[in-house]
C-alpha cells in the first residue's frame, strides 16, 4: 500500500517468523509431553489444556498473543505513510482495524482457568473458534482481497472500501450472534438457542450475496489495469486463480455445508458425525488455506523476474489443481457421503449407535473410510509437493540474483 | 448502496449484533449454575474432571457434542451405563471395543469413582434434550422406579446391565438378549452367572457383577420373572 518498507522491518518480520515457529514447535512439544504427565502442576501453563482447539498451554497462548500484537505493530509501522495520504487512508485504516480485531479477539481464550466450569469454558471458546476464526478472520481476509485489489489498480478506494464494507455486514451482522448455534446442546440458556438459531437462519442472505459478490469476482479477473491498460490476469494469474478458489470453497464449504448443519433441526441429530469436519475441512482448507497460498504466490511473483517466474509457475499450476482436485475428492467420496450416512443412522438408532463399533464397523463404512486415501494423496502428491517445489526453486532463483 | 451509507449500516449493525452478543454471554453467566447444577460440583467430581483430561478421554470421545469423533459421547453415558457399567468398561476396555479398541488405560480405582462422580454430574447438565435418544433411556429407568417395579430391575439398570445386554429394544449387543431368560435359565444357573460367570461357561468375557447377597437375589428375582 505504502510502495516502501519503514527501517528495521525486516527484521521485524524474521523476528516474528521465529517467534511464530517457537510458539508452533513449543505448544506442541508441551501438549505430547503433557498428556504424558510430565508437567506436574504447570500441566496448564505449559501442557495440554485438554480443549478442543484451545489445546496449547496458557503460557503458549500469552506467547501467541504477544505475538499477534506485534504483528499488528508491524503492519502499523508499513501502514503509518498510507494513512497520512488522502487518497489511501479508508482503505489502509481498514486494513489496520481489521488487523487490531485478531489479537484483540484472541483474548476471551484466556477468560478461564483451570479450575473453570466446563459449560462456561465453551461460551468463551466459541467466542475463538466462531467468532474469532470465522467472524474477524473473515473480515481481515476480505479486506486483504481488496487491498490486493486496490494495491493492483484494478478497483478504487471507493469500491474497494464499499465491498468491504458490505461484506463485513454479511460476515458480522450474522456471523456474531449466529455463534451461539454452537452452544444449542452445552447447558446454556434457551434464549441463546433462539437468537443464535434465528440469526444463522440468516446466513441465507449472505450465501446468496456471496454467489453473485463471487461472479463479481470473475470478472474482476479479466479486468484491465486502469493506468498500465495490461490486463491485471496476466502477471498475477494464479494469485486470481487462488482466490477464485477462496470464493469457491467459501460458497460450498462455509456456505453451503454450513447453513446445512447450523440450525437446530439438523444440529440436534446431526452434531459431532462427519458432517461436521465435511463443513469444517471444507471451509478452513478451501478459504483459509487458499488465501495464504494466494497470498504467498503473489509474493512469489512480486519478488521474481519473469524468465523465473516461468520455472515457479509449471509448479504453482500444478499445485492449484492438485490442492482444490484433493480437497474436492476428500469431500465428494469422504466427508459427505460419510456425514450422511452417519446422520441417517443417528435417526434411526440414535447417537450413541451411531458413533459407536455396531456403525463405525460397517463394511460400507469402512469402505468410505478408506475412499479418504485417493483424495489425501492427490492434495499432498500433486497439491503439496509442487508447491514446497516452488518455494525451492523460488528460493534458488531469489539466491542467485541477491 | 454507497460506501457511505455501506459504512454506516456496517457499523451501527456490527454495534447491535455485538450488543445482543454481550447480552446472551451475560445471561449464560447468570443461567449456567442452575442450568448444570453447579451446586453438585464436589470435589470429587472436580477430581473427576481432572481424570477425565488426565487420561485424555476427550482425544475420542466427545463430551457435550466436542471431541474426538472416534467412539461414543460421554455426556449422558451415566444414565446408559450406570456406574458399575463406566467401571467396567474403563477396567477391561478390550472386552468391550472391537476391531476399534479403546486402550487400557490403568485408571487407579480412586480415579474411577472420581470419573463416575464427573461423569453423573455431567449426565444432569441440561441439555435441552440432547443427544438424541438418550432422555428415553432416562425415562424408561425413572418409569421404571415410578411404576414399583421389582428392586431387581432398578439393579439392573444401575449396576449397568444394560450396557451389553438387552431387554426389549434396549441396551448392547455385546452379551446375550435377555427379553426371555427366565424361559432359558433356572434361577440357580442365574445365581452361578452372576457369581462367577465362567463357572457356567468358560469362555464368558463378563466381569463379576460387584453385587452383594441381597443384590443378587433381588436381580435373580428379576431376571428369572422374564419369560
Amino acid at each position: 500500500l505504502t510502495g516502501r518498507e519503514p527501517q528495521g522491518q525486516v527484521k521485524g518480520v524474521n523476528l516474528l517468523f521465529v517467534a511464530l515457529g517457537v510458539v508452533i514447535f513449543g505448544s506442541l512439544l508441551g501438549e505430547w509431553l503433557g498428556i504424558n504427565q510430565l508437567f506436574g502442576e504447570l500441566w496448564f501453563w505449559l501442557g495440554h489444556q485438554g480443549w478442543e482447539y484451545l489445546d496449547l498451554g496458557r503460557a503458549w497462548q500469552v506467547l501467541l498473543a504477544l505475538g499477534l500484537a506485534g504483528w499488528v505493530i508491524l503492519l502499523f509501522r508499513a501502514l503509518a505513510p498510507a494513512r497520512s495520504d488522502p487518497g489511501r487512508r479508508e482503505i489502509a485504516s481498514l486494513f489496520l482495524y481489521a488487523a487490531i480485531a485478531i489479537p484483540l479477539f484472541y483474548l476471551p481464550a484466556m477468560f478461564f482457568d483451570r479450575t473453570a466450569h466446563f459449560s462456561v469454558v465453551d461460551t468463551w471458546r466459541f467466542w475463538i473458534i466462531h467468532l474469532w476464526v470465522e467472524g474477524f478472520f473473515e473480515l481481515f481476509a476480505t479486506v486483504m482481497v481488496a487491498v490486493i485489489f486496490f494495491s493492483l489498480g484494478v478497483i478504487t478506494q471507493q469500491t474497494a472500501a464499499r465491498v468491504v464494507y458490505l461484506d463485513a455486514i454479511l460476515y458480522l451482522g450474522s456471523g456474531i450472534v449466529g455463534t451461539g448455534h454452537h452452544w444449542y446442546w452445552t447447558g446454556q440458556s434457551t434464549v441463546t438457542m433462539a437468537l443464535g438459531a434465528t440469526f444463522s437462519a440468516m446466513e441465507v442472505v449472505p450465501l446468496t450475496l456471496l454467489t453473485l459478490d463471487a461472479w463479481d469476482f470473475l470478472k474482476l479477473t479479466e479486468a484491465h489495469c486502469d493506468t498500465c491498460g495490461k490486463a491485471v490476469s496476466i502477471p498475477h494469474k494464479w494469485t486470481f486463480y487462488f482466490l477464485m478458489a477462496v470464493g469457491f470453497w467459501n460458497f460450498v464449504g462455509a456456505g453451503v455445508f454450513g447453513f446445512l448443519i447450523n440450525l437446530p433441526i439438523v444440529s440436534y441429530f446431526e452434531v459431532g458425525t462427519i458432517l461436521t469436519p465435511n463443513h469444517g475441512h471444507a471451509a478452513m482448507m478451501g478459504v483459509f488455506g487458499m488465501l495464504a497460498v494466494a497470498l504467498m504466490v503473489f509474493g512469489l511473483r512480486q519478488v521474481l523476474a519473469d524468465a523465473d517466474w516461468a520455472r515457479v509457475e509449471r509448479y504453482i499450476r500444478v499445485s492449484f489443481w492438485g490442492l482444490n482436485l484433493g480437497l474436492g475428492l476428500m469431500v465428494v467420496t469422504n466427508l459427505f457421503p460419510g456425514g450422511v450416512l452417519q446422520l441417517w443412522d443417528v435417526l434411526q438408532h440414535g447417537y450413541w449407535h451411531a458413533r459407536g463399533p455396531e456403525f463405525l464397523g460397517g463394511r460400507i463404512v469402512r469402505l468410505v473410510e478408506w475412499l479418504r486415501l485417493p483424495g489425501d494423496l492427490v492434495f499432498i502428491a500433486l497439491g503439496v509437493v509442487p508447491l514446497l517445489a516452488a518455494m525451492g526453486v523460488a528460493y534458488r532463483s531469489v539466491k542467485r540474483t541477491f | 448502496m454507497s460506501a457511505k451509507t455501506a459504512k454506516w449500516v456496517f457499523y451501527l449493525g456490527t454495534l447491535m449484533s455485538l450488543v445482543i452478543f454481550l447480552s446472551l454471554t451475560v445471561d449464560t453467566h447468570r443461567q449456567v449454575a442452575s442450568l448444570t447444577h453447579a451446586d453438585q460440583l464436589s470435589d470429587q467430581v472436580v477430581a473427576g474432571k481432572r481424570v477425565w483430561h488426565k487420561y485424555n478421554c476427550n482425544d475420542c470421545h466427545t463430551i457435550l457434542g466436542f471431541g474426538g469423533y472416534y467412539a461414543p459421547d460421554m455426556t449422558k453415558v451415566y444414565w446408559r451405563r450406570g456406574e458399575e457399567g463406566i467401571k467396567a468398561v474403563v477396567r477391561t476396555s478390550e472386552k468391550f471395543t472391537t476391531w476399534r479398541k479403546m486402550p487400557r488405560l490403568a485408571v487407579s480405582e480412586q480415579e474411577l469413582t472420581d470419573l463416575v462422580a464427573f461423569l453423573k454430574w455431567t449426565s444432569g447438565i441440561d441439555t435441552n434434550e440432547w443427544p438424541p435418544q438418550d432422555t428415553k433411556l432416562r425415562r424408561t429407568a425413572q418409569g421404571a422406579v415410578a411404576m414399583g417395579v421389582s428392586p431387581g430391575a432398578t439393579l439392573f439398570k444401575e449396576k449397568g446391565c444394560f450396557g451389553c445386554h438387552r431387554l426389549y429394544e434396549t441396551g448392547g449387543t455385546l452379551g446375550p438378549e435377555l427379553t426371555h431368560v427366565g424361559g432359558r435359565l433356572d434361577r440357580n444357573t442365574i445365581e452361578k452367572i452372576m457369581e462367577d460367570p465362567r463357572s457356567v461357561n468358560p469362555k464368558a468375557i463378563m466381569p463379576p457383577p460387584p453385587l452383594s447377597h441381597d443384590e443378587r437375589d433381588q436381580l435373580a428375582d428379576f431376571l428369572v420373572g422374564l419369560k
